[in-house]
């Protein structure tokens, strides 16, 4: 049988019990390969965070496993799992959770700290990262001194700084204007070139051009799956179900060119 | 792409805890516990030996009877007594002690010795020589 980097093997994923039970993902199979830029497309409620979160090895499913590089992340020992968000994962999420009385500096080394690089080190590597994201002349800044967009790059610095080779991004642009999501997007695009696996969740289809591939979900079940590139929508391919989240806007040309970073 | 099992190799092992991170548990406490012991060692073990080497020795502590100063020609001439390791006069030359195996001489081998150079030698203390070491060191 042929590998894949990523295999999410027949998941499902039920919250609550008796009458009160909610069925947040169920029948999700498919396969991410190495170098991927995945998008996880659809509407609130849809099951694409949980999706993620059970990708990641964080929300253990009630159904089905996931491999990742061969590894069954939820046949580690919480060690093992440790170990392995630590490895292999870096997470972005909407509200950038980054640490409000820490340094731009200070959140980026976070990460290194656990996992035990020596602090001549981190402060290098955190500031090689911070000049990769365009924040080499904001290192020294509480998160709240920033303006969204760069609190979106300092928590992509954190997420990349271990160099993992998976990115988890959950609504990456969702508190963002539409020119500072762009921006965000064309460094994710750009990790993603550098050969880094990039899953994104996103209700806007705006988004999705960067990927190269976007599954659609609703109700908790894979609705589709297709090429995501620009030329799809421009074609005119919108999965059915998925029409009601496709704006006009996802129709404008896009831009082509590489984002500043 | 195809996937390729060896890129990430390294993390897997790490994960798996096939390749082992930094010093294990077990070898930092051999490690401490290795230090611990010599470092107890070094402050023990010359004290040992020096007690092991001196456990026979006793000091036998003269003083002439007019009190005046012993005469220097005395002490090369105890040092050939047999049993003798050692005599040595105090800061003014009044105290004479005398270091010796208890097992092969006692101060009844001094007395002749004071006797043929004329000298009223009074016997003013005998004791331990290791209390000597352990108090004020010579």
């Amino acid at each position: 049988m042929e590998r894949h980097f990523i295999e999410v093997h027949d998941i499902g994923k039920q919250y609550g019990s008796g009458e009160t039970v909610v069925q947040a993902v169920s029948f999700m199979d498919f396969f991410i390969d190495d170098g991927e830029f995945l998008s996880v497309m659809g509407q609130s409620g849809s099951g694409k965070s949980t999706l993620l979160s059970i990708i990641g090895g964080l929300n253990r499913p009630t159904k089905g496993t996931v491999y990742v590089d061969t590894l069954d992340i939820y046949g580690l020992s919480s060690e093992q799992k440790a170990d392995f968000r630590s490895e292999y994962l870096g997470i972005i999420f909407q509200s950038f959770q980054l640490v409000p009385y820490l340094t731009v500096l200070e959140n980026v080394k976070l990460p290194m700290a656990i996992t035990g690089i020596r602090s001549g080190d981190q402060k290098a590597r955190a500031l090689k990262i911070l000049e990769r994201v365009g924040l080499g002349d904001k290192v020294n800044r509480l998160p709240d001194q920033l303006s969204g967009g760069e609190q979106e790059r300092v928590a992509i610095a954190r997420a990349i700084v271990n160099d993992p080779p998976i990115l988890l991004a959950d609504e990456p642009t969702g508190n963002l204007d539409s020119e500072t999501a762009e921006d965000i997007m064309g460094l994710l695009k750009s990790l993603n070139e550098e050969g880094k696996t990039v899953i994104m969740v996103t209700h806007n289809s705006d988004m999705c051009h960067y990927s190269g591939r976007t599954i659609f979900m609703k109700d908790g079940r894979m609705d589709g799956s297709r090429p995501s590139g620009w030329a799809h929508l421009q074609q005119g391919f919108i999965p059915p179900s998925a029409q009601h989240t496709v704006t006009p806007s996802a129709r404008r040309q896009p831009k082509f060119s590489k984002p500043p970073i | 792409m195809t996937y390729d099992a060896e890129k990430y190799r390294s993390k897997r092992e790490k994960v798996l805890g096939v390749r082992r991170r930094g010093v294990s548990f077990g070898t930092l406490t051999v490690i401490v516990s290795v230090v611990i012991l010599m470092g107890f060692g070094a402050l023990v073990i010359p004290k040992s030996v020096a007690w092991w080497n001196g456990r026979h020795l006793e000091d036998a502590i003269y003083r002439l009877r007019g009190g005046e100063p012993w005469p220097g020609s005395i002490v090369s001439e105890l040092g050939l007594v047999p049993g003798v390791r050692g005599v040595i006069t105090d800061k003014d030359g009044t105290r004479l002690v005398i270091t010796f195996d208890r097992t092969a001489a006692d101060p009844s081998r001094f007395s002749p010795v004071f006797e043929k150079n004329r000298l009223n030698a009074d016997l003013l203390n005998t004791k331990a020589h290791m209390n000597d070491m352990n108090g004020q060191e010579g």
